[in-house]
């Protein structure tokens, strides 16, 4: 590879400072954990014993440490660790959950993509039908809903930058991704586009 | 036409399956008058102008059954809410699915 294919590819306008950024996650443990039937109370306590955070009854993301769980459906979640590995985080959900809930590694299964930049939620809004303003989607809020018809799951995060500005991480189902990141970069090319030539998964 | 999910918050209405009345039961499939039972349920459906109780898969968003209370004539939504509360209450189980 290349020293050139490390870098961010422009699409779109040409000029001035990227309006949209995207850049892939990739080493992150993905799992899809599934509360049995009546076993949801049951499953946040020892998931809160087990991770040191309260399962989400919302659609938020809540965090402790390197795990994090974005809630998706009433007692469903999509979970994650930075620093685990696939299978083995599977394992200790497993473990954790013990006879409460089913949990199924989606490292293989899912991109993930963080999207950045002053002009993202102008561009997501050409595929997306709900409101992301900074006012109404808030730090640690999340959605699974369609862009441009491709099922997503999106949660806002803190950017580093002005409180303001939108910041998300978003997954995709892998057979997906080459569509989603078709629409987004048409979505985004008119702000100038930066796009991770490592995001096409 | 917007449907206010309970889980997701209002959605537009493609996200949504519309399944169709929610008020009728499945007949008993051992009855004797099982044959007569089954043909009303499928085929003899009331039209109403007005109120209707609807079942809706949000298979965009938390793939969740809901129970839409819809005004056929001017499409406004009154109620939403998840199926299974119906029918966990029936069953006497405490959650969904």
């Amino acid at each position: 590879m290349s020293d050139s294919r490390l870098n961010s590819v422009r699409h779109g306008r040409a000029d001035g400072a990227a309006g949209v950024r995207a850049t892939p996650l990739h080493h992150r443990a993905l799992a899809t954990l599934v509360a049995g039937r009546g076993q949801t109370a049951a499953l946040a306590e020892r998931i809160g014993t087990r991770f040191g955070l309260c399962l989400p009854t919302t659609p938020r993301r809540v965090s402790s440490g390197s795990v994090a769980f974005v809630g998706v459906g009433p007692g469903r979640w999509l979970a994650m660790d930075e620093t685990g590995d696939g299978l083995a985080f599977e394992t200790a959900l497993v473990e954790a959950a013990a006879g409460h809930a089913s949990a199924t590694d989606q490292s293989d299964g899912l991109v993930l993509l963080r999207l950045s930049g002053p002009d993202l939620r102008r561009a997501l809004a050409k595929g997306i039908g709900i409101d992301l303003h900074p006012a109404v989607f808030r730090l640690g809020d999340a959605a699974t809903t369609p862009f441009a018809l491709i099922g997503t799951t999106l949660w806002r995060i803190d950017g580093g930058g002005h409180a303001h500005d939108l910041t998300v991480e978003i997954a995709v189902a892998r057979s997906y991704a080459a569509d989603f990141l078709q629409a987004l970069t048409e979505a985004a090319a008119e702000f100038g586009f930066d796009l991770h030539p490592t995001a096409r998964g | 036409m917007r449907i206010p999910c309970p889980y997701c918050g209002p959605r537009d209405a493609h996200e949504f399956t519309c399944l169709g009345d929610a008020t009728l039961t499945r007949p008993d499939p051992a009855a004797p008058d099982a044959a007569s039972a089954f043909h009303d349920y499928v085929y003899r459906r009331d039209n109403p102008a007005g109120p209707h109780r609807e079942l809706w898969y949000h298979g965009g968003g938390c793939r969740s059954w809901l129970e839409v209370t819809r005004d056929t004539r001017t499409h406004a939504i009154t109620d939403a809410r998840f199926a299974a509360d119906r029918s966990s209450a029936a069953q006497g189980t405490e959650d969904r699915p």
